[in-house]
């Protein structure tokens, strides 16, 4: 991406309506909350990803640091979850998010620095969090582990934004909605109430025996399909047509997409208890809306694969489609892995297995993660009115990304299904299979460092990007000041 | 789609079928499950735990041992679960009435300890295998619990409950491992796990049925 050109001219697609206000106001406006949420999603990232490199360390080497519970595999593990999930996809999605309401709505940020405030509290509720699980007071409940006191103070800080965020979509100019501003609009409303419902049901007030494990199932499904997935389906259907500077395909099918995806989205969660000691009929419930997700999932390749097939020259040079075509991938496959995996007789082996785990790895890392930090490539360039500094690491960002998450992915999913057959075996004995399970995690001990260092060439190159922006100023205050001293020095 | 109120309707009605649906109506459904009375026996199953074993529920859970091990028995048609011996009959909702949290678990990189306690039967209590899973089964990547005993003093003969190490694992001379009380929760609530009773949902296997 050539420096100013490429924005200007992208900018320009995206300015088709007559007399918009300026797109430097409206990127102003964004600049304070939404440079917090991708700085602070990123930090997460960092962390995240450090707790889950020492998790599959402690697989290896369980006998490393073993006098410390704090560092027990058993921690850890929830600790990375929840870290990436409400750390850094969370914050990042917000971030992008709040950018794309500003552009779509033409219409500038309502109230940013409540919203930034928010992102404070954000970032103390998920610190205070993740303490709590390493130092042994998580709550135990899959998927919301983080204690109450810390889940509600993350309620509280989300409506900081949720309430601004909401208003900024109101205030949107006439003319027709964009597929992006539905996504926008249910995420920003089913996020609260998903974790309202968890926190009363599941945390606070827990109901008895299964009770709470059928809620939480139901939570963990929603945060995936009505809070992640249409956060990151808001940027991809924005880029890939503004980037590409083609309309999307099929676009009126667009609709359909977004509907069922609200619907099958919010009856997933359930699959996941399959073969569980829960009524049948929920588990049917949750089997039949993650198959029937593959309506959305259709629509979303049929909207965008035949733009990025049609300039696949352009995706493969672009700092950001680049990011977007692995994720729409990524996103179809992950959702049909699971829509397979979904009937009864192919979760007999499956579920419970590591081929499972390498679904919703690829989901997290794959689909959502790759399609916000390649968002960010295009959005932070905007807000900070300069171009990367070094497009060199941002392929150093992609290749590593991209490589780390194959050799993470492939070797769990594949060894997965010999664990789930070998298992189903009654003859081969339980602590042999699950010892053939290390070469998988040597695997990932090495795409967990690729990846790592594909994310620290991008923090290197935002802090540079930061650092040159800031120097100017920084460097004027600094000559302001040396005048002034020598002005008092030679005054007397 | 133009209208933002009547999108927000939308995102209100798929939402709420779903709350009702998969909140609302299992609370209704299973709020009134209640312990099984055998007729047989007069027992009823399942029973609360005693507080030992209902403390180191809590340790089992603070340490997270559900990231590698389920709790659940999964029916004859969905797995090898029972062929594995890992439960007598599957898992159902009444089994954990008094389980708080739930430790149903979502992978299975260790044995599943829903019967463990069945298992373990009259067999030594696990508490070498808590201490370091590697004194016990080479090889093993379990998680090793050594903060939930205490080294002491020991003059030449090791006390009744002191861990027997084998060779590679020993400490120093004249001292010894015993375990604390955490490490006596842990294993009661480890043994408390199982649910080898019959219920009207679930009964268990005739000796025939099992040929
Ligand atoms: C990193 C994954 C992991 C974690 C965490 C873990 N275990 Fe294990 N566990 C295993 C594996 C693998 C085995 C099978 C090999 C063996 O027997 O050591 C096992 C076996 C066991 C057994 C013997 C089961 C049998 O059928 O003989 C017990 C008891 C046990 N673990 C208890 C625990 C407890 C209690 C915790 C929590 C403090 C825990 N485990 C945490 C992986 C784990």
């Amino acid at each position: 991406m050539s420096p100013t050109g490429t924005i200007a001219k992208t900018d320009a697609l995206a300015d088709s309506p007559p007399a918009p206000p300026p797109l430097a106001e409206l990127d102003a406006s964004c600049q304070l909350p939404v440079l917090y949420f991708l700085l602070s999603g990123l930090a997460w990232l960092l962390v995240g990803s450090l707790l889950q490199f020492e998790a599959v360390v402690r697989l290896l080497f369980p006998d490393w640091c073993a006098i410390c519970p704090a560092m027990s595999y058993g921690r850890l593990v929830p600790a990375a979850e929840n870290a990436l999930v409400y750390g850094f996809a969370s914050q990042m999605g917000l971030g992008i998010g709040l950018w794309l309401l500003a552009r779509l709505g033409r219409t500038p940020l309502v109230a940013p620095g409540l919203i930034a405030a928010g992102n404070v509290l954000w970032n103390l509720a998920l610190t205070v969090g993740i303490l709590a699980i390493l130092l042994g007071d998580g709550t135990g409940h899959a998927g919301l582990e983080m204690p109450a006191y810390s889940q509600w103070m993350l309620l509280a800080a989300y409506m900081f934004v949720g309430i601004w965020a909401v208003q900024t979509w109101a205030h949107h100019s006439s003319g027709p909605l964009y597929a992006s501003q539905w996504f926008l609009l249910g995420a920003l409303f089913w996020f609260p109430w998903l974790l309202t419902t968890a926190q009363l049901v599941v945390v606070t007030f827990p109901g008895r025996g299964v009770l709470p494990a059928i809620t939480a199932a139901w939570f963990v499904g929603g945060i995936q399909h009505l809070w992640l997935t249409p956060l990151a389906l808001a940027a991809i259907y924005y880029f890939i047509p503004v980037i590409t500077g083609r309309p999307l395909r099929n676009y009126h099918l667009a609709v359909i997409a977004f509907w069922s995806l609200a619907l099958f989205g919010a009856w997933s969660g359930p699959a996941r208890l399959i073969g569980g000691p829960v009524p049948a009929w929920i588990v049917t419930s949750g089997i039949v809306a993650t198959v029937l997700l593959l309506i959305p999932v259709t629509i979303v390749a049929l909207n965008t694969w035949p733009v990025l097939g049609s300039r696949l020259g352009q995706v493969c040079q672009n700092q950001v489609l680049r990011f977007l075509a692995v994720a729409v991938v990524c996103f179809v496959l992950v959702n049909l892995g699971n829509a397979v995996n979904a009937f009864r007789f192919r979760a007999a082996v499956t579920h419970l297995t590591l081929n499972e785990w390498a679904r919703s790895f690829a989901f997290l890392h794959g689909f959502v993660a790759l399609t916000f930090l390649g968002a960010a490539y295009h959005v932070v360039p905007r807000l900070m009115r300069r171009d990367w500094p070094s497009p060199r690491l941002v392929s150093v960002h992609f290749w590593f990304s991209i490589l780390g998450l194959a050799l993470v992915v492939i070797p769990a999913a594949v060894d997965g299904l010999r664990q789930g057959r070998e298992l189903n075996d009654a003859t081969v004995p339980a602590a042999r299979i699950l010892e053939q399970l290390r070469s998988v995690f040597g695997w990932r001990v090495l795409g967990l460092t690729l990846m790592g260092a594909g994310n620290l060439a991008f923090v290197t190159n935002f802090a540079w990007l930061l650092v040159r922006c800031w120097t100017p100023g920084f460097k004027s205050a600094v000559a302001f000041f040396a005048n002034e001293a020598a002005k008092s020095v030679t005054a007397r | 789609m133009n209208h933002g109120p009547l999108i927000f309707l939308g995102i209100l009605f798929t939402f709420a079928s779903a709350w009702c649906g998969l909140v609302l109506v299992p609370h209704q459904q299973l709020a009134d499950l209640a312990p099984n009375v055998s007729e047989e026996t007069g027992q009823s199953f399942p029973q609360a735990r005693p507080g030992d074993a209902a403390q180191g529920a809590r340790l089992y859970t603070s340490l997270g041992c559900v990231a590698c091990h389920t709790q659940q028995v999964r029916p004859e048609d969905g797995g090898g679960d029972i062929a594995r011996g890992w439960g007598s009959r599957r898992s159902v909702a009444r089994d954990y009435l008094y389980d708080m949290p739930l430790q149903l678990g979502n992978q299975r990189l260790a044995p599943d300890l829903a019967n463990y306690g069945e298992r373990l039967g009259t067999n030594p209590p696990p508490y070498l295998h808590l201490y370091n899973p590697r004194a016990v089964t080479a090889g093993s990547f379990c998680s090793a619990n050594p903060f939930l005993f205490t080294r002491r003093a020991t003059n030449n003969t090791l006390s009744p409950d002191a861990l027997r190490l084998r060779k590679g694992f020993e400490i120093e001379v004249g001292s010894e491992l015993v375990p604390t009380r955490e490490a006596d929760q842990l294993v009661a609530y480890l043994r408390s796990l199982r649910f080898a009773v019959g219920l009207p949902e679930a009964p268990l296997k005739t000796a025939e049925e099992t040929k």
